[in-house]
């Protein structure tokens, strides 16, 4: 495993009073534990959670304990979550879930700030 | 050079001890060993073993000499806490020269008339094992060498307790995987079922499972379901799943119920800690019709002799252990006809690292073929798993309605 490069990238920012993470690359069991960590962290802040997935090629069932554990600490705090990137390599993991029932998602960080504030 | 010399003799003395002849020692009296000599070398009058838990919060006292009671009382030290916490927490070897409830936090310690403490983390794989300390009841300072000493003996004794503890835990969850996993399974008039099993190269066993069991009134249930994570955890979760499943299968007809009260279980007694997916699907006496619900699962292949494998697209609720929306979970009727096949899988059979779900799946859908289970399975496993090993685990279960006579 140690051979390969870590294939996700993952940055938080503020932007219009909610913690936007975004992952870029491949979510998979090798590199779902960063993406967590940030989760947790965003979580923590107390701030609506915008995941941003646009920049995902790729979403593994590892993807879908994250979501759980997203899901069960942000119910925690009554915090809004919402899922940016409905491109078929997210969606489409999503729907054969039955996930995609529970996160709002949104085509665009724009789009899921938005029907934030609404 | 005296003194280089000197370590380097008593290090080969410890190599001597913790290569030949230790296999066969359980962790226990291999750590006893080694504890023994530690205390020797360095003339020491305890030497402590403390391994940290599977949570990574505490330390527990596992082996020790000179200071038996520690084990035998079972001490407990929080990572982060005191002498042994702090070497924990800063993977950094430590020296003190006096004890007392300023520098530890065990009182045993200072009980058992200790002044100076010498500890090192013990590190393999780049993960945190435990903590080797020693202490002396004489005035005696540790050294830098006596401290270096330390930490060529915690690295070792790191990675032989790291391959012992996980050849114990792998075979453990190999034995409880295998004797929950049916190797033969039943025989059912009407269908032929055939499967495999096969445990990740990266991950070891898992938590994929398939059942087949007869059911009142000459109905047959088909499990197939994959616990989120690897190890002894998602093994043992996947055996208290699979027996609840099989008592909501006797009191209640249709699978979505079934899942639905599997899914309050989970949420009720693990709940947040746990995932699963799951399908579950009942063949009805005359074998006409499968009743198949989903949670969270990948839905299964149906191919029908004359017409092209279809991925049947099925609805789905959420994963059980999830918390839902409260939808009840959907069930949905499946004709099987003559020699229709039904193959169920787990996601280690299509999810491929370069590719998406959906080429796993569209290969997978090509090879399915309403043939004999045993066939069918020996193509899907050639053609998507091949002479690679899989890195996640792979469950796959074909199922057959016999053709007709005429």
């Amino acid at each position: 495993m140690s051979q390969q490069p870590q294939m996700l990238t993952v940055v938080s920012a503020r932007q219009d009073g909610a913690v936007v993470v975004s992952l870029t690359g491949e979510l998979d069991m090798a590199t779902v534990g960063q993406a967590s960590t940030a989760l947790k962290e965003a979580v923590e802040t107390g701030a609506p959670v915008v995941l941003d997935l646009t920049g995902l090629q790729f979403f593994s069932s590892a993807g879908l304990n994250m979501l759980l554990q997203l899901h069960e600490d942000a119910r925690e705090r009554q915090l809004d979550v919402r899922l940016a990137g409905d491109q078929r390599a997210v969606a489409r993991p999503l729907e054969l879930t039955g996930l995609i029932e529970l996160f709002p998602v949104y085509p665009s960080v724009t789009a899921a700030l938005a029907a934030r504030s609404a | 050079m005296g003194s280089q010399d000197d370590a380097e003799g008593r290090l080969r003395r410890i190599e001597a001890v913790t290569d030949t002849g230790l296999a066969q020692l359980d962790t226990e009296k291999l750590l006893s060993e080694l504890l023994e000599r530690v205390r020797e070398l360095l003339h020491a009058d305890t030497a402590t073993v403390l391994l940290v838990d599977a949570a990574g919060r505490h330390l527990l006292a596992t082996a020790a000499v000179g200071i038996e009671e520690e084990v035998r009382q079972g001490v407990r030290v929080p990572v982060g806490s005191g002498f042994a916490g702090g070497i924990a927490a800063s993977r950094q070897p430590t020296v003190i020269d006096h004890v007392d409830e300023s520098t530890v936090v065990n009182p045993l310690l200072w009980e058992r008339g200790l002044h100076g403490l010498a500890g090192a983390p013990m590190i393999a794989n780049g993960r945190l094992i435990g903590v080797l300390h020693v202490g002396t009841v004489t005035p005696q300072q540790f050294t830098g060498d006596d401290l270096h000493l330390l930490q060529l003996v915690a690295d070792r004794i790191a990675l032989a307790t790291y391959n012992q503890v996980s050849a114990v835990e792998r075979a453990a969850v190999e034995a409880l995987q295998y004797s929950l996993v049916p190797t033969v399974l039943p025989e059912v008039s009407g269908l032929t079922v055939a499967s495999r099993y096969v445990p990740g190269a990266d991950t070891g066993v898992g938590g994929d499972w398939y059942d087949v069991f007869p059911l009142p009134g000459d109905r047959v249930g088909i499990v197939m379901g994959d616990v989120v994570g690897h190890g002894l955890t998602a093994a043992v979760v996947m055996g208290r799943l699979r027996s609840a499943l099989r008592a909501y299968a006797l009191e209640f007809a249709d699978p979505g119920t079934v899942l639905d009260r599997l899914d309050r279980k989970a949420q009720h007694f693990e709940h947040g800690t746990m995932m699963a997916t799951v399908s579950y699907a009942v063949v009805d006496a005359t074998r006409e019709q499968v009743t198949v619900a989903l949670a969270g699962h990948l839905p299964p292949m149906l191919a029908v002799p004359g017409q092209k494998t279809v991925l049947s697209e099925l609805p789905v609720c959420t994963p059980i252990g999830f918390p839902s929306n409260g939808q009840p979970c959907p069930s949905t009727v499946l004709d099987l006809p003559p020699g229709g096949v039904l193959c169920f899988y787990t996601d280690g059979l299509v999810e491929r690292s370069d590719s998406t779900i959906d080429v796993g799946l569209e290969r997978l859908r090509r090879i399915v073929t309403p043939e004999p289970p045993e066939a069918v399975c020996v193509r899907v496993m050639t053609t998507l798993v091949g002479i690679e090993r899989a890195r996640d685990d792979i469950a796959l279960l074909v199922l057959r309605r016999e053709p007709g006579q005429d």
